[in-house]
């Protein structure tokens, strides 16, 4: 990878998005299989829990006769290939428990998750970039020494202590916000917080390891005794470089986020993706959990690849590895 | 160890210190508890902290400090047990994948972004699911995981290693593959997995009071499900919420110091530093 080599076009990054997602293919098909499989293997029988979500007592004979209705006497290939192709059609089947389909079960609960998770990347990055940036300018200060210390603080707390901790004072105790969500704005800032925290403990480390990592840098050096002020420096420069970082920090978040808010929406009985699969999961649901595992991953895999994406554009020296390869 | 001040070693060895004697205190803490962490007691009650129950009880009357001490088993050791037990799997696997190369190579490589395909706890809720509730299923879930970080790690070393002058040298003597991996490469190689290893301690402490949290692992005495149980009495008896939080709060500290001291003695060059989840 040569600094001198020439930005690529639009159409190079076309054919690079292109060549990911041919690849992600058999990624895919080995993330369904695996989890067909992890569902298929398990010991308790689907029919037999079907059976007893209605109140039937689970007789021989019923339970043979919905085995073969439902095509669970069949081979294992032939059930995951007929079970693959309907997924891929959107048709992942209906709950055992509840007979609502999957897809408007996932569809019903994203929208909650996803303003979660993205209200708390957001709060996150707004806070932990200047913290970050002020710990690193500012290393070996006391400010430094404070905001690292609360930063290692936040690290080491699990998010559903920290909504305990929240409800506890904020909730209970103040009564400033309510204690179970409802759709209003306010009981999503609890929520919200308690999943910015630790992760912005997290965040202003690594922000403070990137912006230092760039401050000892010659061209920082040379800019300043060209004369130009060292602000000017650290946002033109300095915060442009280290953006890849926070950009990397961010998709690993939303990646954790899918299904890592299970107990933040537990505590706060917020109906989203989290608290769907762990009542799946209580419940044995295999076509909730399925259908929950299988679209995280390609939620993933698609923001992994938007994240690689959006570096060639941070990064144009990134370029030249999307044209080799 | 060149470079790394002695400050810093002493540093690794007082965390590391604390932290052998937690691990021994957690193998016999369930057997110094003043009562049975299991006893339910009714006419005791949700007792406030104090006298014959130092962090109160319950509301089954369990005394809480007895739970505590009995939850220590399970949570360090746990994540102990998986820390342990990815690294072995991962280990194993990265160094035949990176010694053998080729289509061994290729196809363990394959599975590995299968693995990596799932965020962050989806797999681990998945394979819950599947084995249904209990401790060892949760460390099963969350090792099922983990065991690719230690696996690439590992293959990438042993990939650099192979072109090494000695390895060679050895190869021409006549050594066979296995002496090789377990005299020349593995040696090499296992700096970085302990630095990745206590640095996973934390996340695996995390990951697994997480999942009892939700009920997907344990459900007697272990930190994350004492939370969780006693969250709707957090308003009348804090103290059933307060301690075992406080627990799992003080152990992840821990956990977090000893793995950056580890990581400042054994790798002082940060190639661990920037974005080891």
């Amino acid at each position: 990878m040569s600094k001198s080599s020439p930005r690529l076009g639009q159409g190079a990054v076309l054919r690079y998005v292109l060549r990911r997602l041919l690849s992600l293919i058999p990624v895919l098909l080995g993330v369904t299989l695996l989890t067909y499989a992890l569902m298929y293997i398990s010991p308790k029988d689907p029919v037999e829990m079907m059976l007893q979500a209605q109140g039937t007592a689970p007789s021989r004979e019923v339970v043979d006769a919905m085995r073969h209705q439902l095509g669970l006497d069949r081979p294992f290939v032939i059930q995951y290939l007929d079970w693959l192709w309907r997924f891929i059609r959107g048709d992942m089947g209906v709950s055992y428990v509840d007979g609502i389909s999957v897809a408007g079960k996932l569809l019903t609960a994203l929208p909650n998750t996803l303003k979660l998770a993205a209200s708390s990347v957001i709060v996150t990055v707004v806070f932990s970039v200047p913290l970050g940036i002020l710990t690193a300018v500012y290393q070996g200060r006391p400010v430094d020494a404070v905001i690292r210390f609360l930063s290692f603080i936040g690290n080491s707390l699990p998010n559903f202590v920290v909504s305990l901790l929240l409800l506890y004072f904020f909730a209970l105790k103040l009564g400033w916000f309510p204690i179970l969500s409802s759709r209003s704005l306010i009981s999503l800032v609890l929520p919200t917080l308690a999943l910015a925290i630790p992760m912005t403990g997290k965040y202003v480390r690594q922000v403070r390891a990137a912006v230092l990592e760039q401050l000892g840098r010659p061209y920082v050096d040379g800019a300043v005794s060209r004369g130009l002020k060292t602000r000017t420096v650290l946002f033109r420069d300095v915060l442009r470089n280290a953006m890849i970082t926070i950009v990397t920090l961010m998709s690993m978040s939303i990646g954790s986020l899918l299904g890592g808010t299970a107990a933040i929406e537990m505590i706060f009985v917020l109906p989203g993706l989290g608290y769907m699969v762990t009542s799946a999961v209580t419940a044995r649901d295999y076509p909730v959990i399925q259908g929950f595992v299988v679209w995280m991953s390609v939620i993933y895999l698609v923001i992994n690849l938007l994240t690689d994406v959006s570096y060639y554009y941070m990064d144009p020296r990134v370029s030249a590895g999307m044209g080799v390869e | 160890m060149m470079g790394v001040s002695s400050g810093a070693k002493r540093k690794m060895a007082v965390y590391l210190a604390i932290f052998i004697a937690l691990c021994i205190f957690s193998l016999v803490s369930g057997r110094l508890a003043p009562h049975d962490a299991e006893f339910v007691d009714l006419l005791a009650a949700k007792r406030a902290p104090g006298g014959e129950y130092p962090m109160g009880t319950d509301w089954l009357g369990r005394c809480i400090w007895s739970r505590i001490l009995a939850g220590a088993s399970s949570s360090i050791f746990a994540s102990l047990v998986i820390v342990v037990l990815s690294m072995l799997v991962g280990c194993a696997i990265g160094i035949v994948s990176g010694y053998a190369g080729g289509a061994v190579d290729e196809v363990v490589m394959r599975i590995v972004d299968i693995f990596l395909a799932f965020p962050g706890i989806v797999l681990s809720i998945a394979v819950a699911g599947m084995l249904g509730p209990g401790l060892k299923n949760g460390i099963l879930a969350l090792a099922a995981t983990s065991w690719t970080q230690y696996a690439r790690l590992i293959r990438s070393y042993v990939l650099s290693l192979r072109q090494e002058n000695f390895v060679k040298a050895a190869r021409l003597n006549g050594q066979s593959g296995l002496s090789i991996l377990a005299r020349h490469i593995f040696p090499n190689a296992i700096r970085p997995v302990v630095v990745t290893g206590t640095l996973h301690l934390s996340g695996a402490m995390l990951s697994i009071s997480g999942l009892s949290f939700l009920g997907l692992s344990s459900s007697s005495a272990e930190w994350g499900s004492m939370l969780s149980e006693g969250r709707s009495l957090m308003q009348q008896c804090p103290w059933v919420v307060l301690y075992p939080a406080i627990a799992i709060f003080l152990v992840t500290i821990l956990f977090n110091l000893l793995g950056d001291s580890v990581r400042d003695v054994l790798d002082p060059n940060g190639k661990n530093k920037v974005l080891n989840d």
